[in-house]
Formats: structure tokens, sequence, C-alpha cells
């Protein structure tokens, strides 16, 4: 195990947004996640990272109300939200973009992002456009011709209607090729201004880039918390990998 | 111009189909045709937009058509007001039930709402024996009187109320596919969780479906009602469940023609094949495993993309004009 920074108030850059207490996941008998504590300030970008296995998806989905954990408590905006609805979290203005880049196939990226403008009652597109310029030409493409970079910028783009409060993204970098990574991570540069991110990352360069505060997740446990800003771009958290 | 006729063109040559068929074909078979393919749309909506696969829907059916019965035979005369009663007997069953059933997952939704209609039929046959009258039915045909604008008591104008009461449900099935709500069904079918992620209640979405594919059966079985004069729980068998599947894939699930296209030749190879076989339920049994091993595409699913081909061939201008989309 690596060295555990225990954090303190004046760690943080701003008010936490969102906290998640002492959290307990299982999969019917196997237990996935060991008291995992994080939080992250408004306007923060916070990296989690882990190798493979290590509880960073399941942290992500427990969050966004897709799992229930045994216990522990996920709070945001002040607000206990263990146990509401996926739906209900996501209009509360808490965003979980997954990892399979799944945007749907048989409409096209007009009619995906009108499905999130609807749900949102937000049909300002021009931040959309304004993040990804790409998707004005794209429009009446169906997700299924999209390649992966776009389909990427396309739930993104989705999760940005609506103006969430925190966008927690599951490995967004996952088989892009480099130069979709740099623009994806100038976007997050961009997008922190505006919002929380919680990026679970495995591209440790991109999280290096542009995080704030860092988790380091091994075996379902936070095993280190960085909040020295030259650690992370310096990627001297890689130790804590090893 | 164009694109209307490519978006509307083969469903007004069905329907027109259906109008000239109407004098060449016995009109029983006709109404049947309108009336199932009514039903089988209500279905189709279920299965190819919502991904619910139902064989419980002869229950659904049954309702309106007991809804219609029921008023015919002990409150009014009226047979429009006698439709209404029994859509909204469809309306309110199937928002209660709804509200439990639409939470079981794909194979326990298939089979609870079998359970449903075996319930339903029970009730019909021995449970409300005293105002359905069991086995012997609702004969309310004599009690029935002219209603406005058509008299349905005429079966020429019965088959032109059935006959616009089939292309308003299509016209409707149709304006859904184009709304929001239409884009979230589909896109619910092909994957709820992602839906979820965009903020939809996902389970709202599926009983509003649930609710409105069972009103568009109940008016099925109030076309039936009023069709026939006569209804026993017959309708609600279990043994009648399977039919308005097969109609389903054997149309095409999630096509717009596959349900009508679906009842024409399914009824048509009822029809026919009884005429010469008396085991006919063996052939057409088989001659459907043949069609079922083409998958959910179905008749209009096969055949459509073939004809589509052929009409690009003969007229390559227009396929240029529209160009290819990606």
């Amino acid at each position: 195990m690596g060295d555990i920074t225990i954090r303190t108030e004046k760690n943080m850059a701003g008010n936490p947004i969102l906290e998640v207490k002492n959290l307990n996941v299982s999969y019917g008998q196997s237990r996935v996640l060991f008291d995992v504590s994080l939080e992250a300030a408004e306007r923060e970008v916070v990296g989690v990272v882990g190798r493979n296995g290590a509880g960073k998806t399941t942290l992500m989905k427990t969050i966004g109300g897709f799992l229930k954990p045994s216990s522990g408590r996920v709070v945001f905006k002040g607000q206990d939200i263990v146990g509401l609805r996926s739906f209900e979290i996501v209009r509360k203005g808490l965003k979980y973009i997954p990892q399979d880049k799944g945007v749907f196939s048989d409409l096209t990226v007009m009619e995906n992002l009108q499905l999130s403008s609807y749900a949102m009652k937000d049909y300002d597109w021009d931040k959309v456009i304004h993040y990804f310029p790409k998707l004005k030409q794209l429009m009446n493409r169906k997700g299924a011709y999209l390649s992966g970079g776009e389909r990427q910028m396309l739930m993104i783009g989705r999760a940005i209607l609506g103006k969430p409060d925190v966008l927690l993204l599951d490995e967004p970098t996952e088989g892009l090729s480099p130069s979709v990574v740099q623009d994806l991570a100038r976007t997050f540069n961009e997008l922190k201004e505006t919002m929380t991110l919680v990026l679970v990352e495995q591209n440790l360069s991109v999280v290096a880039e542009v995080a704030d505060r860092l988790y380091i997740i091994r075996e379902g446990k936070i095993c280190a918390e960085i909040t020295d800003t030259n650690e992370i771009r310096t990627l001297a958290f890689e130790k804590h990998l090893l | 111009m164009t694109k209307l006729l490519k978006e509307y063109g083969s469903i007004v040559l069905i329907f027109v189909a259906v109008l000239i068929l109407r004098f060449i074909l016995p009109r029983p078979f006709i109404m049947d045709v309108l009336i199932f393919g009514v039903y089988a749309m209500a279905f189709n909506f279920l299965m190819g937009h919502l991904g619910l696969v139902s064989f419980g829907q002869p229950a659904y059916l049954g309702l309106g058509a007991y809804g219609t019965a029921l008023y015919l035979s002990y409150v009014g005369t009226n047979p429009y007001v006698g439709i209404l009663a029994g859509v909204l007997v469809g309306i309110v069953v199937s928002m209660l039930v709804g509200v439990f059933l639409v939470r079981l997952s794909s194979s326990y939704f298939t089979l609870a709402n079998l359970a449903f209609c075996a319930i339903v039929f029970f009730l019909f046959q021995k449970g409300l024996v005293s105002i359905t009258r069991g086995d012997t039915g609702l004969w309310y045909l004599a009690r029935m009187t002219k209603g406005a604008l058509l008299d349905l008591k005429n079966p020429n104008d019965l088959f032109i109320f059935v006959f616009a009461v089939a292309v308003l449900v299509w016209v409707f099935f149709r304006y859904i596919d184009t709304t929001v709500y239409g884009a979230c069904c589909l896109a619910g079918k092909v994957n709820e969780p992602k839906l979820q992620f965009l903020g939809y209640n996902t389970f709202r979405i599926k009983w509003l479906g649930f609710v409105i594919a069972n009103a568009v059966a109940a008016l099925a079985g109030s076309l039936y009602a009023i069709y026939f004069g006569f209804v026993s729980p017959g309708l609600t068998e279990l043994t009648r469940a399977a039919e308005v599947v097969i109609v389903g894939l054997l149309g095409g699930v999630g096509t717009l023609l596959g349900p009508l296209v679906g009842a024409f030749v399914y009824i048509g190879m009822k029809d026919l094949i009884s005429k010469f076989i008396m085991y006919w339920e063996l052939v057409v049994g088989l001659l459907l495993v043949l069609v079922m091993l083409a998958g959910e595409r179905g008749i209009v699913g096969t055949l459509g993309p073939l004809v589509n081909r052929l009409m690009r061939r003969r007229a390559p201008g227009l396929a240029g004009a529209e160009g290819r989309k990606p």
C-alpha cells in the first residue's frame, strides 16, 4: 500500500460539492469497494486512477446511482443521494458518462442531442458546438457511423446539456488516438471553468495534465490522495500504482 | 413531394389495396384483417418500440370487447359510446397492472402477462358469470342503435368506420415515431441504462407505452364487439395468446407496415388452408417456422429492402437526388 495523504480542509480549492463517505459495495458475496471516501470541490478536476479491476467503474456507477452500496454515503450538494434512482441523480445535476461510449447508434447526432435536451429542458446547443465544433458537421450522421472520438464528443456534448454541476467520466480516452486524447484533455480544462469533473482514467498523462486532486484506488481501497499539483503534473504519483 | 411519397407511399398503397380488395375478397375477411391489423399494431408498438414481448394481449383485447359489450348490454345503446367504454376499460386496467408488470424484466414480463390473461379469462368465464354470462356470452346486436354519421349495424358503414380507425391508428403510431417520446421508446429498447444516463425515468416511458399499446388493443377488442354483436370468453383464451405475436413477427417487428401485412397473410393462410386441410394449424405452423427463421424482420423487413433496391434501380435519378445517407 502506498502513502496516504490525510486531507485537511485547507486542501480543498472550494466547497466540496461531492463527498463520498465510507462507501462499501458488493456484487453478491464479493465485496468490491472497501470504505472508499473521496471528495470533489466546485470546479475541480478529480482524477481516480488504478489498475484494471481496482473498482473504479464500480465507484462511478455507485455515485451515479446505478449500483446500491451496502453501506456509506454519497453527498451531493449537501444531500445524501444514496437510494435515489439514477435519473433523479442526473436531474439534480450529477451526470455519469459510462465507459462504453454508448451513443444511440440508430439515432443521428442531432437526435441524440435532442433526447438529452428534452430530458434536461435545455436546448442551448451552442455550448455543445463551442466545445465540440466538429459535431456541427456530423448532425445528420447516425451514431453507428461515428468514430470513437466523435462518440465521446457526442456523449460529453449530451451530458453538458442541462448545465450539470458534476460530470463523472469513466475512461473517456480509452481507445482514442493521441490527437483526439489531446483535444479531449483541452476540453476538460475548459469544462472545468463551469463544472466539476471526476475523471476515472488509465491514461496517466491525461490525468497529470488536468487533475487538481488525485485518488489512487487499489483492490477496492483508496490507497492515496494527492493534492499536490506538482506531484500530479510530474507523474510522481506513479509510484503508488506500482 | 418525393419525400412524402417515399415516406407515405407504401402505406397509402396498402390502404388503397385494402379498399380495392374489399370489393374482390369477402367482406368478413377484410374486416378481420383490418381489426386484427389494429390489434397487431398495438402489439408491434409494444414489442418493436418498447422491446416488451407480451403473451397476454388477448386480455386487453377482451377487456375492450367486454367493456363495449357490457355497456351495450346493460347501460346504453350507442355503439360509439360503447367503443369509448371499451377503450376506457383497457386504459384503466393497463394503468393499474402496468405499474407492476412494466417493472419486470423481459421474460418475467412475458409470463406475468400470460398469467394476467389467464386471470381475465377466468373472470369472464366463471368469476363474473352473473354479468358476463360465462361461456354463453353477451348478445346485444338488437339493442345497438344507429350512431351518428355511420350506422355501425350496417356492414358497409361498419367497414368504413373500421377502415378509418385503422388509418387513424396507423397515423397515430407514425406520429409517435416522429416525437421525442418515440425516440425514447426506441432508445430504451436498445439500452435502458443509456436513457437513464440522460435523466429519463425509463419506467414512465415504458408504462406509458404499455398503456398506449393496450388502449389500442382494447380498441381492437371494441371493434370486434361491434362487428360480431356478441362476445364470449373465447376472445381471451390462452391458446390465442400466440396469434398476435405470430402476426407481429410475420409482418416484421418494429415496421409500420408489418402488422397489416402480417394480419393479411396470417388470416389469409388460415382461411385458405383451412378450406382444404382439416388440420390447417399444422401447415400454418410449419410455414410460420420458415418465416420465423428470418428473425424479427418478417415479410416487410425481408422484402422491404429488396423492393427499395428495385425501385432505386428503376429510378437512379431519384436515388441520386436524395443521396446516400451515412
